[in-house]
């Protein structure tokens, strides 16, 4: 563990503004949202969370997987992905990341797209200060000091930041600036681990769930909460959408300036329209069936299939949703 | 930067055959495929208008081109059938599981199609074909609606006159007709076979796989032994989109043919029972 004092990191964060694309927490109208920084002083780190996760500098909401030319017949496919560090992304975003790489890195197909942005983005996440209410990110073990997903984990404490290495890339950045950091004394660990106690105890939920009962959520459930939870749905789609872990995805394709053009973005099982086929049939026709689907996916589907959650407790999705459904609820149940 | 998944290769249609007033059959060229089971799948690319999945319908072994029996039913299927022979559609595969053709040597096997399910399962016939003598008994039970909806009418008689034991059904009548009528639940008994140890393999809407599954156990086939093709929406065909995700299965991975025993784990409505 390495300490990092005020003015060292303000230095750190001007050295890489002048070499690197640093995406941070940037106030507008009174959210907080990543954008690319000119100095550091345009980061605000300040926040308990940014209004919408980071997912899409990974899985942009549209982005163009080919283009081919008939005439020429050159087939172009993009690479992803400006060597950039994101800075101050909260654990439970950073833990999304690990769902991705399981997900999408999967052989023997890994998506070169999300590939090819995961290794160049440096993801530096920042501990959280004060956990919102409908935070739950303890319960998944996802924060709220440390994530799963990132390269290097900041804790603010007096006078600076803890720094953690997470990853070689983390480590190799740690060194390039080596002479901004010190080792952590004994009176900056003890207060990491006061803080550690603190912010657990200050975590709003206490729900204990169990994996062995999550993993069995699909047979146990009974439809009672989701018929409830689906006659208010009016399927906006914002769960989906603003959820960290989301990545389900639709293609489009077209033709644009000469070229045939095919584009992949964020799709939601929340709509009728994502398992409906052309001759009509669908398979998952009800919306209670999509809402079992939601939750059975990230709650016993992902876990099964990864030995992780599919949901980090960033609460987006219950402080979002127009119509008050929460995840919570299905863990305190049936968790 | 990895092999890029999604974007397909191009190939042209060589050949188009109509098989019924609303379905055509492919032919492209080149095969791009290394090889592929019968019973897999691929995607279609329509450049500038979507893809979507399909059976191969050809047969492994035909290393030239690659066939696909399409009916008229959406954006990009009407769009194939306006295509004309030279023209140039995208294709990447093969994905997903086919039929259990390890499993089959030296057994009876059952082929179970209606209407246009028949086509992933022509792959198979020819497939089998090409091996004969490999094999114990082949039967082949079909139906469609009308005489005129059943598929490869040209090529039933050649698969008959190769040692496949053919039992046709149709659900209406037509002037002319001489085989049975009824839904192919009808013809089901007809083929004997050793029940206990032959394969069983089907495909067809979800309503007749339904019955079927049900009248195969009734007739004495071994659960272990029946397979079925199942189909699903797919934009990517590699486990990644989350589409034809059902209950921890995705039908482009783990599908699309599935054992009986792993269906009935399926949910309801991806299951056929």
């Amino acid at each position: 563990m390495l300490f990092l004092d005020e003015d060292g990191f303000k230095r750190l964060l001007e050295q890489l503004v002048s070499n690197i694309r640093v995406i941070a927490p940037v106030e507008t109208d009174g959210y907080f949202e990543f954008k690319t920084i000119k100095h550091g002083g345009e980061a605000s780190l300040d926040y308990s969370n940014t209004r919408l996760p980071p997912k899409r500098f990974f899985l942009p909401q549209r982005e163009v997987v080919f283009k081919h030319d008939p005439k020429t017949r050159a087939l172009h496919e993009p690479m992803g992905g400006l060597e950039a560090v994101l800075l101050g992304v909260r654990p439970c975003d950073a833990s999304a990341l690990n769902i991705f790489d399981s997900v999408l890195l999967k052989p023997p197909n890994p998506d070169p797209f999300y590939e090819s942005r995961r290794r160049s983005i440096t993801v530096v996440s920042l501990s959280c200060a004060k956990p919102r209410e409908e935070c739950f990110c303890n319960v998944f073990e996802a924060g709220p000091i440390r994530g799963s997903g990132e390269d290097i984990t900041l804790t603010r404490i007096t006078g600076g930041f803890l720094v953690e290495a997470r990853s070689r890339r983390g480590q190799s950045l740690v060194e390039v600036s080596a002479s901004l950091f010190e080792e952590a004394g004994p009176e900056h660990l003890e207060e990491y681990g006061e803080l550690t106690c603190r912010l657990t105890r200050e975590m709003n939920s206490r729900i204990e769930i169990s994996r062995e009962r999550l993993v069995r959520l699909e047979a146990t459930l009974d439809e009672g909460f989701f018929q409830q939870a689906a006659q208010r749905c009016v399927e906006c789609s914002l769960c989906s959408f603003t959820c960290p872990v989301c990545y389900c995805f639709d293609t489009e394709d077209y033709f644009e300036k000469n070229a045939y053009v095919r584009t992949k973005g964020w799709d939601t099982c929340a709509s009728t329209l994502f398992t409906r086929m052309a001759s009509g049939l669908d398979p998952r026709v009800s919306r209670v069936d999509r809402f079992c689907h939601r939750f059975c996916h990230k709650l016993s589907r992902i876990p099964m299939a990864f030995n992780s959650f599919g949901c980090v407790g960033c609460g987006r999705c219950v402080s979002l949703c127009p119509v008050g459904v929460d995840i919570r609820e299905v863990l305190k149940r049936w968790g | 930067m990895g092999l890029n998944p999604y974007a397909p290769k191009p190939a042209r249609i060589v050949r188009i055959r109509d098989e019924t007033p609303d379905t055509k059959t492919f032919t492209l060229s080149p095969n791009c495929f290394e090889g592929f089971t019968p019973g897999q799948f691929a995607m279609l690319t329509v450049y500038g208008v979507g893809e979507a999945p399909f059976s191969i319908c050809s047969s492994p072994l035909n290393k030239d081109c690659l066939q696909f029996s399409i009916r008229r039913m959406g954006r990009v299927t009407r769009m194939i059938h306006e295509a004309r022979v030279g023209d140039e559609v995208g294709v990447r595969g093969p994905y997903g599981r086919g039929w259990p053709v390890d499993r089959m040597k030296g057994r009876d096997i059952l082929i179970v199609g209606g209407g246009i399910g028949l086509a992933p399962l022509r792959s198979l016939v020819l497939h089998l074909l090409e091996g004969r003598e490999n094999y114990g008994e082949i039967a082949v039970c079909y139906g469609a609606r009308t005489p005129s909806l059943l598929m490869y009418r040209d090529e039933l008689g050649e698969w008959a006159g190769r040692g496949v034991k053919l039992y046709l059904t149709v659900d209406v009548g037509e002037e002319g007709w001489e085989g049975s009528v009824g839904v192919v639940t009808t013809i089901l008994g007809k083929p004997e076979l050793d029940k206990a140890d032959a394969i069983v393999c089907t495909c067809g809407p979800p309503v007749m796989i339904r019955f079927v599954l049900r009248r195969l156990v009734e007739l004495g086939y071994s659960k272990e032994n029946i397979y079925a093709s199942l189909e699903s929406r797919m934009r990517c065909g590699i486990g990644k989109c989350g589409h034809c995700h059902f209950g921890g299965k995705h039908v482009c991975l783990d599908g699309p043919v599935f054992q009986y025993r792993e269906m009935t784990s399926l949910p309801k409505g991806i299951s056929p029972f």
